[in-house]
């Protein structure tokens, strides 16, 4: 039985290597698709995917940091597939530094992508849902806003304010038959798809004896033999249920995924 | 179909969810072990097909807190499906006497159905999931054990946190045997089932779905059980339609 | 005395949270920096030989946080503890309808400007390895609190997510960092539609003097394994 059969979804950020293996996910539970990114060179990543099923997906240029955009973005999808179901916001910017060296620019990035990001897109995408009364909105936090992580601050903090604001707009949407919730992943393979550099991020590393995340993580490592990260797919999983009518009754939450590193009580 | 070939034990004790959880099991091709305590739990299966039918199980327990009754219902399960892949344990109790002035009978009947009934449930069944080095186990709780809620019963409260401190405890304990561990936490369901005897009982902020539908928490279990569930241990799935979000 | 020979940064939006906690620690030997953006608040307060007091126009403005601090450390050098406790007041509107400017004012009067006060704080503490921080954050932070503006919650909510960042980056420099996250309290500004929504049943309304003394334990330099640690204090409104 397909978890998706005849849903629409938008991708904010679709053109991420997670949002890419989500992608067939939907797929192959009936979903229909409209990725949103910044630039067209995002979506080679999916495009053996689109050629697969191209009356199912369509991509668009935005960016979540104008509120325009995101206006348009929701707008199409509602025009080439007849309404919106599901919003999932992967849109994120790592950036660098800790308190001390970071730098204003990427802070101001931070806080634009990863928290107003998903703000806007929200915004954007709730005269949809509200109509019919249905809606499912997944913001992609991780768990270096939720644990104890040697990440950047600009990560930290604004994946932080996600995972808030997340909360605050579950209350306010839950009259509406929409539910918010975020997930907080730990460090996911990738190898998959060649990164491609974040824009304007620098290289960051945490100072000596900081917890980092990654492979070989040793204090609060995954308790799984021999696998230190997420599959895309294991990641895909849960944005599969969050988007479906299975969680229902979840809202305001922030799904841990990280193979028992960090464990909430 | 997502579960063929594999077998789920579900135990279900004071609440339909232990069912319905069974029947999506079923329904997407398990074998499935049913423990239940009272014949109104057989209702939900009514309607099964013949073949469905051939597939579950179904033991009667009198006693969930007889560690030698339920071993041998797993010895019973292993000796029909030969192995183990996923256990399920929804064992609740209805509320009772209230709070400090319980008798020690009562504490302890609530505290031992719930706790020892989950443990003596996944106990037997642990050196069939570490041979094959593959388990999914999911406990379910209430959110009485998870925040306050004033009226609450102490007993009810303690043993509901025990079962998420069980779930993590699988989840780093048998994580070498790539079996997992994890809790749904709920609120009062459809059923009437897993109230939590707070003086205002906690309810969903969804107009309309203040209480949990069995189909929810089914679909959170399923989450859990899924093979693709690998990467989730240790964690609590708070299901309680944003009453109490962290 | 707890802290004496300490000298503790108190950076302040205003309210009873930033007062008590300058006068306890000041009471338990310590000097104290009191940079406030309140300036009649300011002004009610005196300068002494162990208090500094610096009325601030904005905290996340660094070439005036970095000056001032510069100025009052010159004599009560160096700083062992910093408490933040600084908040927004958001507009009064739907949660769609938070214009770019408030929602970056809002941000910026939360997040921004606890990074700028640690940013000219924490490399003293660093050369040397020594120092807590304790960063005051609020309830709509860490659960859903409905009637909080959406901004406001997310911001507080990033609080948590650099407390917690900020020990594990700076541990090994023997810094703690840690939270206390407020519920309602007796001459602080909270949201009045969070607050109404609170459930009144449980606990009475905080004190600036309850905010002190968490703020204290996790300060004191004699509890040291206290890190990355957010104290809920809200009359038991909210528990995990």
């Amino acid at each position: 039985m397909k978890k998706l059969q005849d849903k629409v979804a938008v991708f904010v950020g679709g053109g991420s290597a997670i949002a890419t293996v989500a992608l067939r996910h939907f797929m192959n539970e009936g979903a229909k698709v409209v990725l949103v990114d910044v630039d067209k060179k995002y979506f080679t990543r999916s495009e053996d995917i689109r050629a697969k099923y191209p009356e199912r997906i369509r991509t668009f240029i935005g960016a979540c940091s104008v509120q325009e955009d995101m206006d348009k973005a929701m707008e199409f999808a509602e025009k080439e597939f007849g309404k919106i179901d599901i919003l999932c916001n992967y849109a994120g910017f790592h950036g660098g530094g800790d308190v001390v060296s970071v730098q204003k620019k990427l802070w101001d990035i931070a806080e634009d992508v990863t928290c107003l990001g998903t703000y806007r897109a929200v915004r954007a995408v709730y005269p949809y849902m509200k109509k019919n009364h249905y809606g499912r909105i997944m913001n992609f936090a991780s768990i270096g806003g939720r644990a104890n992580r040697g990440v950047p601050i600009t990560y930290a903090g604004f994946k932080g304010a996600a995972i808030g604001l997340t909360r605050a707009l579950a209350l306010e949407l839950a009259k509406d038959g929409i539910t918010v919730n975020s997930m907080a992943p730990a460090s996911i393979d990738t190898t998959e798809f060649e990164r491609i550099p974040e824009k304007d991020s620098v290289p960051f590393t945490p100072p000596k004896g900081a917890l980092k995340g990654g492979p070989g993580a040793t204090r609060g490592g995954s308790f799984i033999p021999g696998r230190p990260l997420a599959t895309m797919d294991e990641i895909a999983h849960t944005i599969v249920f969050m988007s479906s009518d299975d969680s229902a009754f979840l809202t305001g939450d922030c799904l841990d995924v990280n193979g028992g590193q960090f464990m909430q009580p | 179909m997502k579960f063929e070939n594999q077998v789920a034990v579900i135990a279900a004790c004071g609440s339909q969810v232990g069912a319905a959880s069974a029947l999506q099991h079923l329904k997407e091709g398990a074998k499935v072990a049913f423990y239940y305590e009272d014949d109104v739990r057989l209702e939900l299966f009514k309607d099964l097909t013949e073949e469905e039918k051939s597939r579950l199980l179904t033991i009667r327990i009198q006693d969930y807190k007889d560690v030698e009754e339920l071993k041998k219902a797993a010895e019973t399960v292993l000796e029909k499906f030969r192995t183990c892949d996923i256990v399920v344990t929804a064992i609740t109790t209805d509320e009772r006497e209230s709070g400090y002035s319980m008798s020690e009978e009562e504490y302890d009947r609530v505290m031992k159905t719930i706790t020892n009934g989950a443990l003596y449930t996944i106990q037997p069944l642990m050196p069939a999931m570490k041979e094959k080095k593959y388990g999914r186990i999911v406990l379910i709780s209430s959110v009485a054990g998870r925040t306050v809620l004033p009226g609450v019963a102490p007993v009810f409260a303690a043993a509901n946190a025990a079962i998420g401190g069980m779930a993590r405890n699988i989840g780093c304990t048998m994580g070498t045997s790539f079996i997992t561990g994890n809790s749904v936490c709920v609120g009062p369901l459809e059923d009437g089932s897993y109230k939590t005897g707070a003086k205002v009982e906690p309810a969903g902020i969804e107009p309309g779905h203040e209480l949990g539908r069995l189909k929810d928490v089914a679909g959170a279990i399923e989450y859990f059980t899924s093979p693709l569930a690998s990467w989730l241990t240790g964690e609590t799935l708070d299901l309680n339609g944003g009453y109490y979000m962290v | 005395m707890r802290f004496e020979n300490k000298t503790a940064v108190i950076a302040t939006s205003g309210g009873s949270i930033g007062l008590e906690c300058a006068r306890k620690l000041e009471e338990e030997g310590a000097k104290v920096i009191i940079l406030d953006l309140d300036h009649a608040e300011a002004e009610n307060l005196s300068s002494s030989d162990t208090r500094c007091v610096v009325p601030v126009n904005c905290f996340y403005d660094e070439a005036e946080v970095e000056e001032k601090l510069k100025k009052a450390s010159e004599a009560f050098a160096p700083v062992d503890i910093v408490v933040t406790n600084l908040i927004s007041k958001p507009s009064d509107c739907a949660w769609n309808e938070i214009t770019e400017e408030e929602a970056h004012r809002i941000f910026d009067e939360i997040m921004t400007g606890v990074q700028t006060v640690l940013k000219f704080t924490v490399p003293t503490m660093i050369e040397r390895s020594s120092g807590s921080i304790v960063i005051i954050e609020n309830l709509a932070g860490r659960t859903g609190v409905k009637g909080a503006n959406v901004i406001t919650s997310a911001a507080y909510a990033g609080l948590s997510g650099m407390i917690r960042n900020m020990a594990t980056v700076y541990g090994k420099n023997m810094i703690t960092v840690n939270g206390v996250a407020v519920g309602p309290i007796e001459g602080q500004y909270f949201e009045p539609e969070a607050a109404k929504n609170l459930r009144p049943e449980l606990g009475k309304t905080g004190t600036g003097e309850d905010v002190a003394n968490a703020v204290m334990y996790l300060a004191d330099p004699e509890v040291f394994w206290n890190e990355g640690e957010i104290v809920d204090l809200n009359g038991g409104r909210f528990a995990v």
